[in-house]
């Protein structure tokens, strides 16, 4: 893997697995409670009750980053779980509950209090169930009523508008399973939940997107992107799962001073820069050198994944006078902006006029169904911009299914005639 | 309901009833011989043929018999259809897509899921104008399709009535007017006295929606009887109960399409499974058909938990991918007393 060019993503790394050690200690030691919850359910309560939260998506990627998905995954097929099934939620379970759980990074995930799960696809909650019993662990399951009301270019309105954006009867029934989550983390955590603290989070959580929004704005206007984007990753999900705490605003702090010095500096992450890359999906944990595989041959450097720029255009949310209803409004369409039309299609063709992107990689995920969807219509938007797309068809977990060599293969073909544009 | 209009839905759990009232004939929107290029442009290959259909022949302009098309969150595949659609009605040129309504039923068993289905289906009769009285008539049409259904399901484990023939006629529960369809379906049992099934395993057919009869007459001609299937369009179509009218008839509305009624989404896995076991526990199964094919990414993880299950009744099983799996050893080791 390409060596880390900034000390912010050597902190971020650092500071993650001191995290996790310090979790599996208190755990083991004090038995202090801790959960397992999907990427996109509402930290901040977990943050705000001191119930520490591990992300099954980071743990996935940490598991697959150490080449032991396949392993787990064949185990998984064993039991008796067809091979169609979904990889990137599952995995994690997979590799607490099957085979030598021993085996998995960093002594493996201990017994969690409770696991807690977003309904954004139909087989989330039995991946959640099978774990909640094994684990002998309470569940919280959080149900999801679509959108309907979707205007144009949300990421102006979620800001200062979200009441209005996100329609009111899905914030107030978001608000009213928060309750009920919260009532199951004060009854684990023993403290009382106090809005105040949430809100005195959420500014700070405000506050750590600005930092990655000045850092993502360095990266916009620099000639050359100062920073690669698999470290833009590793900097902002350090920050994002323990999003609001003094270490993760801190942590943005740092990375936005590096990448705004670097850019002011003209340092170039890959000085040799003639294309830049989009890259449009989860990452593909097992195979991060593919994102640096191209910089020698063809001057083509990754300078945008979603991960940077939907922290600020995701969760900022000014005027928190009810701290619960704009956490919900953050939680409430996730899925729609990311992965679905007509918000992530609209979304991610600003993200590369913004940036200057020459060529997109797109991913439809192979095994995961909630990030497997709208990527048609991504890629037929940016075409239509004027940008050239290649197709990536892959799963962000799974590397029995990816053949590294053929990838790099046709990625350079596609590079070459974008190239002679 | 003076108008004859006619309203696509894409599954069981749109409300009927609210749609009859509004003066539409609902009719489900179903699978299709043919090419699907609409959706082979613009759905992955996650979604399952019956919704690739449903998105190519609506984006085609080819089911402009249609006034209204009406989605519920039953599914994610639906979901996501509603969303698919409203993207092409807003950037295709106009005319094609029928107008678009999406009904937020949720179904985690949660108060506060209830308290939302009831919210929003007072909002749906608003949406189209729908009167208490209006409901309590359609109500009143549906109830005694659903009891000509529960006859269908009675005649079949008496042994009088093959599996296919009965998903057949199930069919035209979603498909026809329900006066209609009621009609015909007490004609037809009423010449149906002869039993079928003597000395035949009892099979059950459980997991992915069944998209046709197909898959039952694999087992009819292996020597096997189809005597239930654990699907909406199949054994479940009516559910338990009748859609209650000795209350305010918006909430029997609520309660019935939340209580009694199939989808993906419910949750705990005790309501989910409860049809199932209160069958294989009733004793007139013989085997299970887990029909499950790769493509499949809910039934899948349930999978383990119900062969155990089975296999704990002594039970047998087999899993099927497709619709021309080899039946007959399966059947053949089965054995009906």
């Amino acid at each position: 893997m390409a060596q880390k060019q900034l000390t912010s993503t050597i902190a971020a790394s650092e500071g993650q697995k001191a995290w996790f050690a310090s979790l599996r200690d208190r755990v083991f030691e004090t038995r202090a409670a801790y959960a397992i919850g999907q990427a996109d359910m509402p930290f901040e309560l977990f943050q705000t009750m001191d119930v520490p939260m591990v992300s099954n998506q980071w743990w996935a990627a940490v598991v697959s980053a150490k080449r032991l998905a396949p392993y787990y995954l064949d185990k998984l097929n064993e039991a008796g779980f067809h091979k169609g099934l979904c990889r990137y939620c599952s995995l994690s379970m997979a590799s607490t509950v099957l085979g030598d759980t021993s085996q998995a990074p960093w002594g493996g995930l201990p017994k969690p209090a409770l696991l807690a799960a977003r309904l954004t696809c139909d087989c989330v909650q039995r991946v959640f169930e099978t774990w909640a019993v094994h684990f002998g662990a309470e569940l919280i399951l959080l149900d999801a009523p679509a959108a309907t009301h979707l205007p144009p270019r949300w990421w102006e309105q979620s800001r200062h508008h979200w009441r209005e954006l996100f329609e009111d009867h899905r914030l107030q029934f978001m608000v009213r399973q928060f309750e009920r989550l919260i009532a199951s983390l004060e009854r684990i955590s023993g403290r009382k939940f106090d809005p105040d603290r949430l809100r005195t989070l959420m500014e700070q959580v405000n506050r750590q997107e600005e930092y990655f929004e000045e850092a993502k704005l360095a990266i916009c206007n620099a000639p050359k992107t100062p920073v690669r984007m698999h470290e833009q990753i590793t900097n902002v999900m350090a920050a994002q799962w323990q999003r609001g705490s003094d270490w993760a605003v801190s942590q943005a702090k740092a990375f936005r001073d590096e990448v705004v010095s670097r850019a002011e500096q003209g340092i170039a992450a890959c000085p040799n820069e003639r294309l830049r890359i989009m890259w449009v999906g989860a990452g593909l944990w097992y195979d991060l050198d593919f994102y640096t595989a191209f910089e020698e041959s063809h001057g083509a450097v990754f300078v945008w994944s979603m991960y940077l720029a939907f922290g600020p255009d995701g969760y900022i949310r000014y005027g928190l006078d009810d701290p619960l209803l704009a956490l919900a409004s953050r939680t409430v369409s996730m899925n729609e902006q990311l992965h679905n039309p007509p918000w992530a299609n609209e979304w991610i063709v600003e993200q590369a006029r913004s940036h200057r992107i020459d060529a997109a990689f797109v991913l439809t995920p192979l095994g995961t169904r909630p990030s497997a969807t709208g990527t048609r219509f991504v890629e037929i938007a940016l075409e239509e911009a004027g940008i050239p797309v290649f197709s990536v068809h892959a799963d962000m977990v799974d590397a029995r299914l990816w053949d590294a060599k053929k990838m790099r293969r046709d990625a350079s073909r596609f590079l070459d005639q974008v190239g002679r544009r | 309901m003076s108008k004859n209009r006619i309203a696509g839905i894409t599954s069981n759990t749109v409300p009927w009833e609210i749609l009859r009232a509004a003066g539409y004939t609902p009719v489900l929107l179903e699978d299709e011989a043919g090419p699907t290029p609409h959706a082979d442009r613009w759905m992955e290959d996650v979604f399952d043929r019956r919704f690739r259909v449903i998105f190519d022949r609506l984006c085609a302009g080819a089911w402009n018999h249609l006034d209204r098309v009406v989605i519920p969150r039953t599914s994610e595949q639906e979901h996501k259809l509603y969303l698919y659609l409203r993207e092409i009605a807003r950037t295709q040129p106009a005319g094609a897509i029928p107008e678009l309504y999406f009904y937020n039923l949720l179904h985690t068993r949660t108060p506060e899921s209830y308290d939302y289905g009831l919210e929003r289906t007072r909002q749906m009769m608003r949406d189209f104008d729908v009167s208490e009285d209006e409901l309590r008539d359609a109500i009143a049409e549906s109830n005694r399709a659903r009891g000509c259904v529960r006859d269908i399901l009675q005649k079949r484990r008496e042994g009088r009535l093959e599996g296919s023939a009965a998903i057949e006629m199930i069919r035209g529960f979603y498909s026809e007017d329900r006066g209609v369809f009621a009609n015909r379906v007490l004609d037809r049992l009423k010449n149906m006295q002869e039993p079928v099934a003597a000395h035949r395993p009892h099979i059950l057919i459980k997991g992915a929606p069944v998209k046709d009869a197909s898959l039952h007459h694999l087992v009819e001609e292996a020597g096997g009887y189809v005597v239930a299937e654990d699907d909406w369009r199949g054994s479940r179509a009516a559910g338990d109960t009748d859609v209650c009218v000795n209350k305010d008839p918006v909430t029997a509305i609520v309660e019935k399409y939340f209580y009694d009624e199939v989808s993906p989404r419910v949750h705990p896995v005790e309501h989910r499974d409860a049809w199932f076991k209160r069958e294989i526990a009733r004793g007139h199964v013989d085997g299970v058909l887990f029909y499950v094919p790769l493509e499949d990414d809910v039934q899948g993880w349930d999978y383990p938990e119900q062969l155990a299950y089975l296999e704990s009744r002594s039970i047998p099983s087999v899993v099927v991918r497709d619709n021309d799996a080899p039946l007959a050893d399966f059947v053949g080791s089965l054995r009906r007393e």
